[in-house]
């Protein structure tokens, strides 16, 4: 029995920034959420309701995987950079209007997509989409221990990365 | 105070006391040290900023139109589903493949068992022609139980009992 449309919106969200970051092309992230979705809707009501954020995430991220191979295949230059989302303040469209924390938050940002995998995934989906433990651990297909190392490991790298502008923030303004 | 210069090899136990992984024991014991450690205290506090920054950052959002897209796909598929009653076409290939087996049997027996009495057929003839007729009636007992009730309605009413009226008359 197909998901009823309502589920997939509920995960259309994470799954195309998920598929964003690990790709860093916003239309590779289009093809594979469509993708997922239609999975999702075809083979999701035979999942447990309790792991399907997990299932998803994984088969967001086999599907990654699977574009960016193919896109190696057809293209032999490299890969475009990741791209920074959702950088730009509502009402900031001068770089003079920038705060210095939404000058953190870009910095933060490329900090986080120069991170390799699977930490960037890593810090994402625990830092900003707030999964569990063990649901990261499922959808990366991770032991739960090394899930924690890696994880503590991306934050020192964020933070060695980070360092000088989590510093200045101490000078006033 | 330890100098905040000095690395110290606690400084990789932050992030575990952050997710408080540590005991009771074990967290009295970090703090103990965090007040006398420059160094993890500084870092301990980049770790807060950190995650105060992280906890800052919103999640990517499906554009509209991408979702919409799927939504088209699956409607597309939605539809190729429909005919999903394969078993109902099947299930009437094999009644109306019954019915012309039985009808077919019908047409031959019936003429022999309408003139049994004649002495132009044989006895053994009879009997092959009675359990001709008996197969015919099994064949549309059958097609009639798998059937619609439609079609049993439609097909089988009216020539069942014509067919049965001949074979009692032929007896």
């Amino acid at each position: 029995m197909p998901l009823d449309t309502a589920v997939l919106a509920a995960h259309r969200h994470r799954i195309y920034g998920f598929a964003l970051r690990f790709t860093g092309c916003p239309d590779d992230a289009a093809d594979v959420t469509q993708d997922v979705l239609v999975r999702l809707w075809r083979h999701g009501d035979s999942v447990d309701p309790e792991r399907r954020t997990a299932w998803t995430l994984r088969v967001t991220r086999n599907a990654c995987i699977d574009m960016l191979r193919a896109r190696k295949a057809r293209h032999a230059h490299t890969l475009p950079a990741p791209v920074l989302v959702d950088i730009a303040p509502d009402d900031a469209h001068s770089p003079a209007h920038l705060t210095e924390s939404a000058d953190l938050r870009v910095h933060l940002e490329q900090a986080i997509a120069d991170l390799d995998e699977p930490y960037r995934s890593i810090i994402w989906l625990r830092e900003v989409d707030d999964l569990s433990y063990q649901e990261i651990a499922d959808a990366l297909e991770l032991p739960l221990n090394t899930l924690k190392v890696y994880l503590h490991r991306a934050r020192k790298r964020l933070r060695d990365t980070l360092r000088p502008i989590l510093l200045s923030e101490d000078q006033p303004a | 105070m330890t100098s905040s210069t000095a690395p110290c090899p606690n400084t990789d136990r932050i992030e575990a006391f952050l997710d408080g992984d540590f005991g009771p024991d074990e967290t009295d014991t970090f703090v103990a040290h965090l007040d006398a450690c420059a160094s993890c205290d500084h870092e301990l506090t980049l770790a807060l900023r950190l995650q105060d920054s992280l906890s800052a950052l919103t999640p990517s959002r499906c554009p509209d139109d991408v979702f919409q897209s799927a939504l088209d796909r699956i409607a597309v598929l939605d539809q190729d589903r429909a005919p999903v009653a394969r078993p109902r076409t099947a299930r009437r290939r094999w009644v109306a493949g019954a019915l012309c087996t039985a009808v077919a049997a019908l047409l031959i027996a019936l003429p022999i068992l309408d003139r049994a009495a004649e002495p132009a057929f044989t006895q053994a003839e009879v009997e092959s022609a009675t359990r001709d007729v008996e197969l015919a009636f099994a064949l549309l007992a059958e097609a009639s139980h798998t059937a619609t009730e439609r079609v049993r309605n439609d097909a089988f009413g009216r020539s069942a009992a014509q067919i049965n009226h001949a074979l009692t008359r032929s007896r």
